[in-house]
């Protein structure tokens, strides 16, 4: 999100109870800034089940085939030899070379997937301009509203989070009103 | 331009500025419009002889020597350049056999550090130097004196241009001293039969005709020049069934002879003799035998064997044993009614042979007396071969000067004030006489490489002569022959009368014979001492080819050494170990020698054997400082006696098998009693020659049917293992040997070898072993590149550019016939060494895989142009006893296939189920019944 | 005496956690610096040999013909076995939801990655045309010649490409988080640099529940991979047909052993890091405890299959299986090394079960080096042995290494010291984020107060 308001709090409690009441309140374009990953914030955030598992599938399974593929057309297509008396398609000898190109695929679409997925690498964003941000990542807590949210209204949302008494509720990115 | 346009060729050969100016001048002519494409401009890229195809060999006629008697060979020559040394097919004493030194002699042209002209006093002269201090002004003082003061020393040599020179030389100069060198020459032959005929002959044993035959310590089947013959007829009494030969011998050291023998009694080489008189004690009334005769109990039943087969049974006496011995084994003959059947005389073909020539003493009181002002050595190296006792070098010294004619500076040359080099047998010409007499022409292969001469060559200088080679041997021919010098050349050889003379025994010399022997039976703790001829180096003429000196031993796969030979019991004895150098000195003398130990089971106690041959002082860098000179020792005749003692230090030598024993119980080498076979003839244990089942349909050899499919099989029967095989498939492959160090690393490369293995009771068993071309390769599965796969007629290919030399191959490969570059090991050989390259065969570098191909060059070739004499590996082809046939399985007539159909072909390791192409006959053999009972299957 | 079965001593704030633990390198002492020159110099040695290898030939090694593979090979599989640890925690423990596994995860996988770098070191230099490697790999080339996919080696080319490259993912995924935290606690230049790695990690929730199925993902792989990888090195030996190889024990025998030797490695590394940059609060006893336990286990695992393989030996009644297990093994000119083997990997872990000696780090530490030993030790011993007396005794030999063959060894000892401690001066080595997650999952939320 490129601009909206933050609320800062000291404990994860606080910052998943003001998470619930945004919601209640019909908010819906919430995140949240956590020192370390927390399932009890993404339930209460409500976030989406991420769809990486179905990208780790494809690449697994387009790699596999590319694998087999290519062993079976150049050992018994392109260029067959009599190598030991082997029968013309030994698929058995096939089997761990496509088993590990699978893995591989799987593995970089996963990691690929990941970076696409969270739209990283970014080394700027306009929430590190807001200053002391960098304890989101030590002992602070963090809930944020976009300002693209429906239900967004600078003032009124700012009073929504002040109700839910966090250490301070700041505005970020570009042109951020008082 | 393009370059298709012929105007390019020569420019191609110009250089940078020509070839500006040329192109200029080009355009320039283009602008002109003028044709370039002007045929007569063009300038032929070679010029090749008329009678030279390039890539297609030559073969011509020529012969080695093996003690001066000649041995008929065919050369392959291409694009002008020796290539490989086959046997003569139709020469009797080779028949198309080969030995290991015959088949290495290529090697030896090519030598490096041959002299390449001659020297004085080390330093390089021209010929015309030579002969201003040799030429007729300077010899006229000898006209004068008759020749007093002028000595030669020759090797005993049949020559018959020799003959002429010397006569014509004895005729200018009568006074002169010519001495053949008597070490070297089979005088106690000539002795022996002059004491039991009363004339020196040389013997013909015809194995083809006898059904029994005993050799006294005598390595016949390999050494010596009948060898080859001798084989050939022994190799075709092997095969199983009625009419097979009976073989004994009795001798001190493990010669091929002996372990190719039914019967083999370890026999010290002192007690030859009492054995001997034994024998004939047992087969003719009045002859008492002696005391402590070994093998009394065997003896009586051979003499029994003897006896029922008179006039179809032969007695052999070996080089080495005195005079006495080959007289008694005459008269065993001439008792046992062979002479003129399987034992023939004739009168030798060596000149002037039993002669006073042979006896050097004259020269040497001359020498002595310092009455020898030029004393002339020719293709000899008495200064580190001749017996001590003659002090050669001492008296050589004494001589006003000395002249050493030599292939390389060796211990002669070296010491001789003028050093002229000696021609290669391949650059020579030359008219030899074949141990049964038969004229063997030789003629040059190649231009002399070096600036050299010949015996005959030196004594015409010397007579002021300088006469064509070949009008001489011209000359030498027509003396003999009708037919004409050509037809000689080409042939080879022409068929001599037959000088076969049927002499009268004398069997009043038994009586001193007796005595002899019986002063022959010493009972001090001295070792008997059998000092051999290396079977590779010789005396050390063959010093410098490193092919040879990495052939490995017979009796110990020892390379690049010699050793003392013990009994294991001995050495367990005397406390010895392997290695442990001990001194050897002389009984009676104050010569001792120090070299290393090795313990060979089946060697008779108390003897120690050694070879001769090493521990060259001086000569190319190959013989130099290999091994330990044991001429110290050296008697002129009979069995030196010895005393041996630890020194405490060791020695590394460097062997190519260190397990002789067969240690699992697994029949990898097959060998039965003629009984044993005919009860069991597959010989095969339960459980084996099946393949265990596969998973996967393949199909049975997975090839096209109209292929080739080819195999080899071996006869174990026939096998004596000496090793000729070895060097030629090293000759023909461009197999490099890689030294001392890195075979002690086991990485020595030959494709082919000889295991050596211990069967049942202890008895020796030779095993060639090669790539067995497996139709269900393990090698070929595990390469990660494709580098070695099948090809469709059945060959185990490897391509060596393929290779990115993991070894996994070498690891599957169940017999280990894989070898490995582990260096480069051809780098920087200078250019005439590279000459000896086969250009059939890739030199390949480090890094890579190879191994035995079936000689795949030579299978193209039949294919494309058909092979004459039929195609056969080289090892095959060498094999003086034919036990390798090979060829297209698919054919059934073809022997490989009515070999590999014989009920004892197996194959090595079936059981793995790599259905291997090259199957092994097991070895049969016909033991005395009376003798020895023995238990089925060995 | 602390709470042995505490996972995190005390109770420290996250504050705390990040600040002591987030770069824990940074503040280490003397014997940091000594242990870098130490390792660096070996690994020019490395340098070294290798560049003689190459310019000269395989010959400088002790390889001979039978023994066509020795120390390389059996540093190759010692080295990759030494990674199996690394995955195991990481992945399989994390599929196991076992939260000890958090604080020493980021140690084992480090060790992971480099014990695969050395280990990719000795195939390539077996070759004896070393530069001609890429031939094992699929590409059209002017010889129209593919590699020979049925060659257990193009497979190993496939498995240790694979498992390298997941296991630098997996790891770095891992880091993100951490580079994150050392970032916002840093200042200067080291701040610009986490930043640019840390690739503008800001702990979104989004973002985390993306990250967190990304490593349940990798997890998921990299766990049959870890079972594959090892079963491919042991086709190497058990697909051809030399007695001693040729055996279906094998695989799980090879991924068993590999995993004992990377615990053993593990403790080797995780015993004095703990000491030396004080992570006792982090990696307690506990930790050590059950590494341990995982070790005596595993251990067992390869002590079942040292005897089941002469026991299918004695059954098949194949001679030269028989020779190979019952005679040349235990009797035969390398017996010290059957008998040392068997020594380190099945008697001395025996000392497990004593809780007295789980819980002494020292000991286990001396343990760890011993049990090193003697999977090194038996790799060397299934290579050598098993060729140097097969089939025909004509071609029985002895192998003897060369000095470049050790220093080969000693090189990639060295040089894995080297990126270790480079990662561990440098690098988030303590994983904070997943801790201080336990942390919270463990113990009851709250503001942080001190106390026990």
């Amino acid at each position: 999100m490129r601009r909206g308001l933050l609320a800062e709090y000291e404990s994860q409690g606080a910052l998943v109870e003001a998470a619930k009441t945004l919601r209640d309140a019909g908010y819906r374009r919430l995140d949240a800034l956590t020192p370390s990953p927390s399932d009890e914030v993404c339930d209460a955030l409500a976030l989406p089940r991420s769809r990486l598992p179905f990208v780790t599938g494809a690449g697994a399974a387009i790699g596999g085939a590319l694998a087999y593929l290519l062993l079976w057309w150049t050992q018994v297509v392109d260029y067959p030899l009599n190598v030991g008396g082997r029968p013309d398609h030994p698929w058995p000898a096939f089997v761990p070379l496509t088993f590990e190109t699978a893995v591989l695929f799987g593995g970089v679409a996963t990691f690929v997937g990941f970076f696409v997925a969270c739209g990283l690498p970014r080394l700027w964003h306009p929430l590190f301009e807001v200053d002391g941000i960098e304890r989101a990542s030590v002992d602070r807590f963090v809930l944020l509203v976009d300002a693209e949210d429906p239900r967004f209204e600078a003032t009124e949302t700012r009073a929504r989070l002040d109700e839910t008494a966090p250490r301070r509720v700041a505005s970020f990115g570009e042109g951020e009103g008082a | 331009m393009s370059h298709d346009d012929p105007s390019w060729v020569p420019a191609a050969s110009l250089g940078r500025r020509s070839f500006l100016g040329a192109s200029a001048g080009t355009l320039g002519a283009l602008a002109a419009g003028c044709d370039l494409h002007r045929p007569e401009e063009l300038v032929p890229y070679v010029r090749r002889p008329p009678e030279v195809v390039p890539g297609v060999s030559d073969w011509y006629a020529t012969a080695a020597l093996r003690g001066g008697y000649a041995i008929g060979l065919l050369a392959e020559s291409r694009e002008g350049r020796p290539l490989k040394i086959e046997g003569h097919p139709e020469h009797p004493m080779s028949r198309g056999g080969t030995g290991p030194r015959e088949q290495a002699s290529v090697l030896t042209l090519y030598d490096r550090d041959r002299l390449e002209a001659p020297r004085e006093d080390g330093t390089a002269r021209s010929w015309a130097a030579f002969a201003r201090s040799f030429g007729p002004r300077s010899v006229r003082p000898f006209v004068g004196r008759r020749g007093e003061g002028l000595a030669l020393w020759l090797p005993p040599s049949s020559s018959a241009v020799l003959a002429r020179r010397l006569a014509a030389l004895r005729e200018r100069y009568p006074r002169a001293t010519i001495v053949f060198d008597p070490t070297s020459a089979p005088t106690p032959r000539w002795e022996g039969t002059r004491r039991a005929f009363g004339r020196p002959l040389d013997v013909q044993i015809d194995l083809a005709r006898a059904d029994r035959a005993v050799f006294l310590d005598a390595d016949a089947l390999v050494e010596g020049p009948a060898a080859l013959a001798l084989a050939r007829d022994w190799a075709h009494r092997r095969t199983p069934g009625e009419g097979m030969l009976r073989t004994y011998a009795f001798e001190g050291a493990v010669t091929s002879t002996g372990v190719s023998a039914d019967h083999r009694l370890p026999t010290p080489p002192g007690a030859i003799g009492r054995l001997a008189l034994a024998l004939l004690a047992a087969l003719r009334d009045g002859v008492s035998p002696p005391e402590g005769v070994p093998h009394a109990e065997a003896v009586r039943a051979v003499a029994r064997d003897l006896d029922a087969h008179r006039g179809r049974s032969a007695v052999v006496a070996g080089e080495r044993q005195p005079a006495a011995v080959h007289a008694l084994a005459a008269l065993l003959n001439a008792t046992l009614g062979n002479v003129g059947r399987t034992v023939r005389y004739r009168e030798s073909a060596l000149l002037e042979a039993a002669s006073g020539a042979f006896d050097p003493s004259r020269l040497f009181d001359a020498l002595d007396a310092d009455a020898i002002d030029t004393l002339v050595i020719a293709d000899a190296n008495p200064v580190y071969a001749a017996p001590p006792s003659f002090r050669f070098a001492e008296r050589a010294a004494r001589a006003t000067r000395t002249v050493a004619c030599a292939a390389f500076a060796n211990e002669t040359a070296a010491s001789a004030d003028w050093a002229l080099p000696s021609l290669h047998p391949l650059e020579r010409w030359g008219l030899h006489h074949a141990h049964d007499g038969t004229p063997t022409a030789r003629q040059p292969l190649i231009e002399p490489l070096v600036d050299g001469t010949t015996p005959e060559g030196l004594i015409a200088r010397l007579l002021g002569e300088d006469p064509s080679p070949r009008e001489a041997v011209a000359a030498a021919v027509a003396e003999r022959a009708d037919a004409s010098l050509d037809e000689v050349l080409s042939r080879g050889f022409f068929a001599a009368a037959d000088e076969t003379v049927t002499p009268r025994p004398r069997f009043d010399e038994l009586p001193s014979l007796a005595e002899e022997i019986a002063a022959e039976a010493r009972a001090d703790d001295a070792l008997a001492l059998d000092l051999r001829p290396d079977a590779r180096v010789g005396e050390g003429e063959d010093a410098e080819n490193a092919w040879l000196q990495e052939l490995p031993e017979a009796s110990t796969q020892l390379v690049w050494d010699n050793a003392a030979l013990l009994a294991p019991a001995e050495m367990a004895r005397l406390g010895l170990r392997d290695g442990d150098v001990v001194a050897l000195a002389l009984a009676g003398g104050d010569a001792s020698v120090r070299l290393p130990v090795l313990g060979v089971t089946g060697q008779a106690e108390g003897t120690v054997v050694a070879w001769l041959g090493f521990g060259r002082r001086r000569g190319g860098r190959v013989a130099r400082r290999v091994g330990v000179d044991v001429t110290p020792l050296r008697t002129v005749t009979g069995v030196p006696r010895v005393h041996l003692e630890a020194t405490g230090e060791r020695r590394d030598l460097a062997r190519t098998q260190h397990h002789h024993r067969l240690e699992h119980d697994e029949p990898i080498y097959r060998r039965a009693d003629l009984e044993a076979w005919r009860a069991n003839p597959r010989l095969a244990p339960a459980g084996h020659e099946t393949p265990p089942p596969s998973l996967h349909e393949a199909p049975d050899d997975g090839e096209p049917s109209d292929a080739a499919r080819w195999a080899m099989a071996i006869d174990l029967s026939r096998c004596t293992g000496c090793k000729a095989c070895v060097i030629a498939c090293q000759a023909e492959n461009d197999v490099p040997a890689v030294g001392k160090t890195q075979v002690a690393l086991g990485r020595e490369m030959h494709w082919l070898r000889i295991d050596r293995y211990l069967t049942e009771g202890d008895e020796v068993g030779f095993q060639p072993m090669l790539c067995q071309h497996c139709e269900h390769a393990p090698c070929e599965y595990v390469c990660p590149t494709n580098a070695t796969v099948h090809s469709p007629d059945g060959l185990n290919v490897m391509a060596y550019n393929r290779c990115v030399g993991t070894r996994f191959c070498q690891n599957n490969c169940p017999y280990h016939v894989r070898r490995f570059n582990w260096f480069d090991y051809q780098r920087g050989r200078p250019a005439r060494e590279q000459l000896v390259h086969n250009p059939d065969v890739s030199v390949r570098g480090r890094g890579v895989m190879e191994k035995c191909t079936f000689c795949v060059q030579r299978i193209r070739r039949a294919e494309r142009y058909g092979e004459p004499g039929g195609l056969r590996t080289a090892c095959q082809q060498a094999c003086p006893s034919e036990a390798i046939a090979f060829g297209d399985r698919s054919d059934p007539s073809e022997p490989v296939s009515r070999w590999q159909r014989q009920p004892r072909a197996y194959s090595v390791l079936g059981e793995l189920g790599t259905r291997p192409r090259v199957q092994y006959l097991a070895r049969v053999d016909h033991p005395n019944p009376g003798l020895r009972e023995r238990d089925g299957e060995r | 005496m602390e709470n042995a079965e505490a996972l995190l001593l005390g109770r420290p704030s996250d504050r705390e956690l990040t600040e002591r633990f987030v770069t824990p390198g940074a503040r280490a002492g003397g014997w940091l610096r000594v242990g870098l020159w130490t390792c660096a110099g070996l690994t020019g040695l490395l340098v070294l040999s290798i560049a003689y290898t190459v310019l000269t030939g395989i010959g400088t090694w002790g390889d001979r013909i039978p023994i066509g593979w020795g120390f390389a090979i059996a540093n190759f599989v010692w080295w990759i076995g030494i990674g199996h640890a690394g995955t195991f925690i990481s992945a399989i423990l994390l599929l196991l939801e076992q939260p000890w596994r958090s604080s020493i995860n980021r140690i084992a996988e480090s060790m992971t990655l480099f014990a695969v770098v050395q280990a990719g070191l000795f195939p390539l230099l077996h070759l004896g045309r070393a530069w001609f490697f890429y031939w094992l790999v699929p590409y059209p080339s002017t010889m129209e010649v593919w590699p020979q996919f049925t060659s257990p080696l193009t497979w190993d080319v496939g498995a240790i490409t694979t498992y390298a490259t997941i296991s630098l993912l997996f790891w770095y995924l891992g880091l993100i988080p951490d580079l994150a935290k050392a970032r916002d606690t840093k200042t200067g230049r080291a701040r610009k640099v986490f930043a640019v790695f840390a690739m503008g990690w800001r702990g979104s929730a989004r973002h985390a529940r993306h990250l967190k199925i990304a490593q349940l993902m990798l997890a998921g792989l990299a766990t049959p991979l870890v079972i594959s990888v090892h079963t491919i090195v042991s086709f190497d030996f058990a697909v051809g047909v030399t007695p001693g190889w040729h055996s279906t024990v094998f695989p799980p025998y090879f991924v068993a052993g590999a995993i004992f030797s990377g615990f053993a490695m593990t403790l080797t590394l995780v015993v004095p890091l703990r000491r030396w940059l004080g992570l006792e609060a982090v990696i307690t006893r506990r930790h050590l405890d059950l590494l341990a336990k995982l070790t005596l286990a595993t251990s067992l695992i390869v002590a079942y299959a040292y005897v089941v393989e002469p026991f299918l030996a004695w059954l098949s009644g194949a001679h030269f299986e028989r020779h190979m297990y019952l005679e040349v093994r235990p009797f035969g000119p390398y017996a010290f090394l059957f008998w040392l083997t068997v020594a380190c990997n099945v008697a001395v872990p025996q000392a497990l079960w004593l809780r007295r000696v789980r819980h002494s780090p020292w000991v286990l530490f001396a343990l760890s080096i011993l049990i090193n030993v003697g999977m090194w030790v038996e790799r060397v011993m299934l290579v050598v042995t098993s060729q140097h007396r097969d089939f025909l005794p004509s071609s029985w030999d002895v192998y003897l290494p060369s000095w470049v063959d050790t220093s080969l060894f000693l090189g990639t000892l060295g040089f894995f010291g080297l990126l270790m401690l480079l990662t561990v001066r440098h690098l988030p080595i303590i994983p904070v984020t997943e801790i201080v997650e336990m942390k919270r999952e463990e113990l009851p939320d709250g503001p942080a107060e001190e106390g026990a």
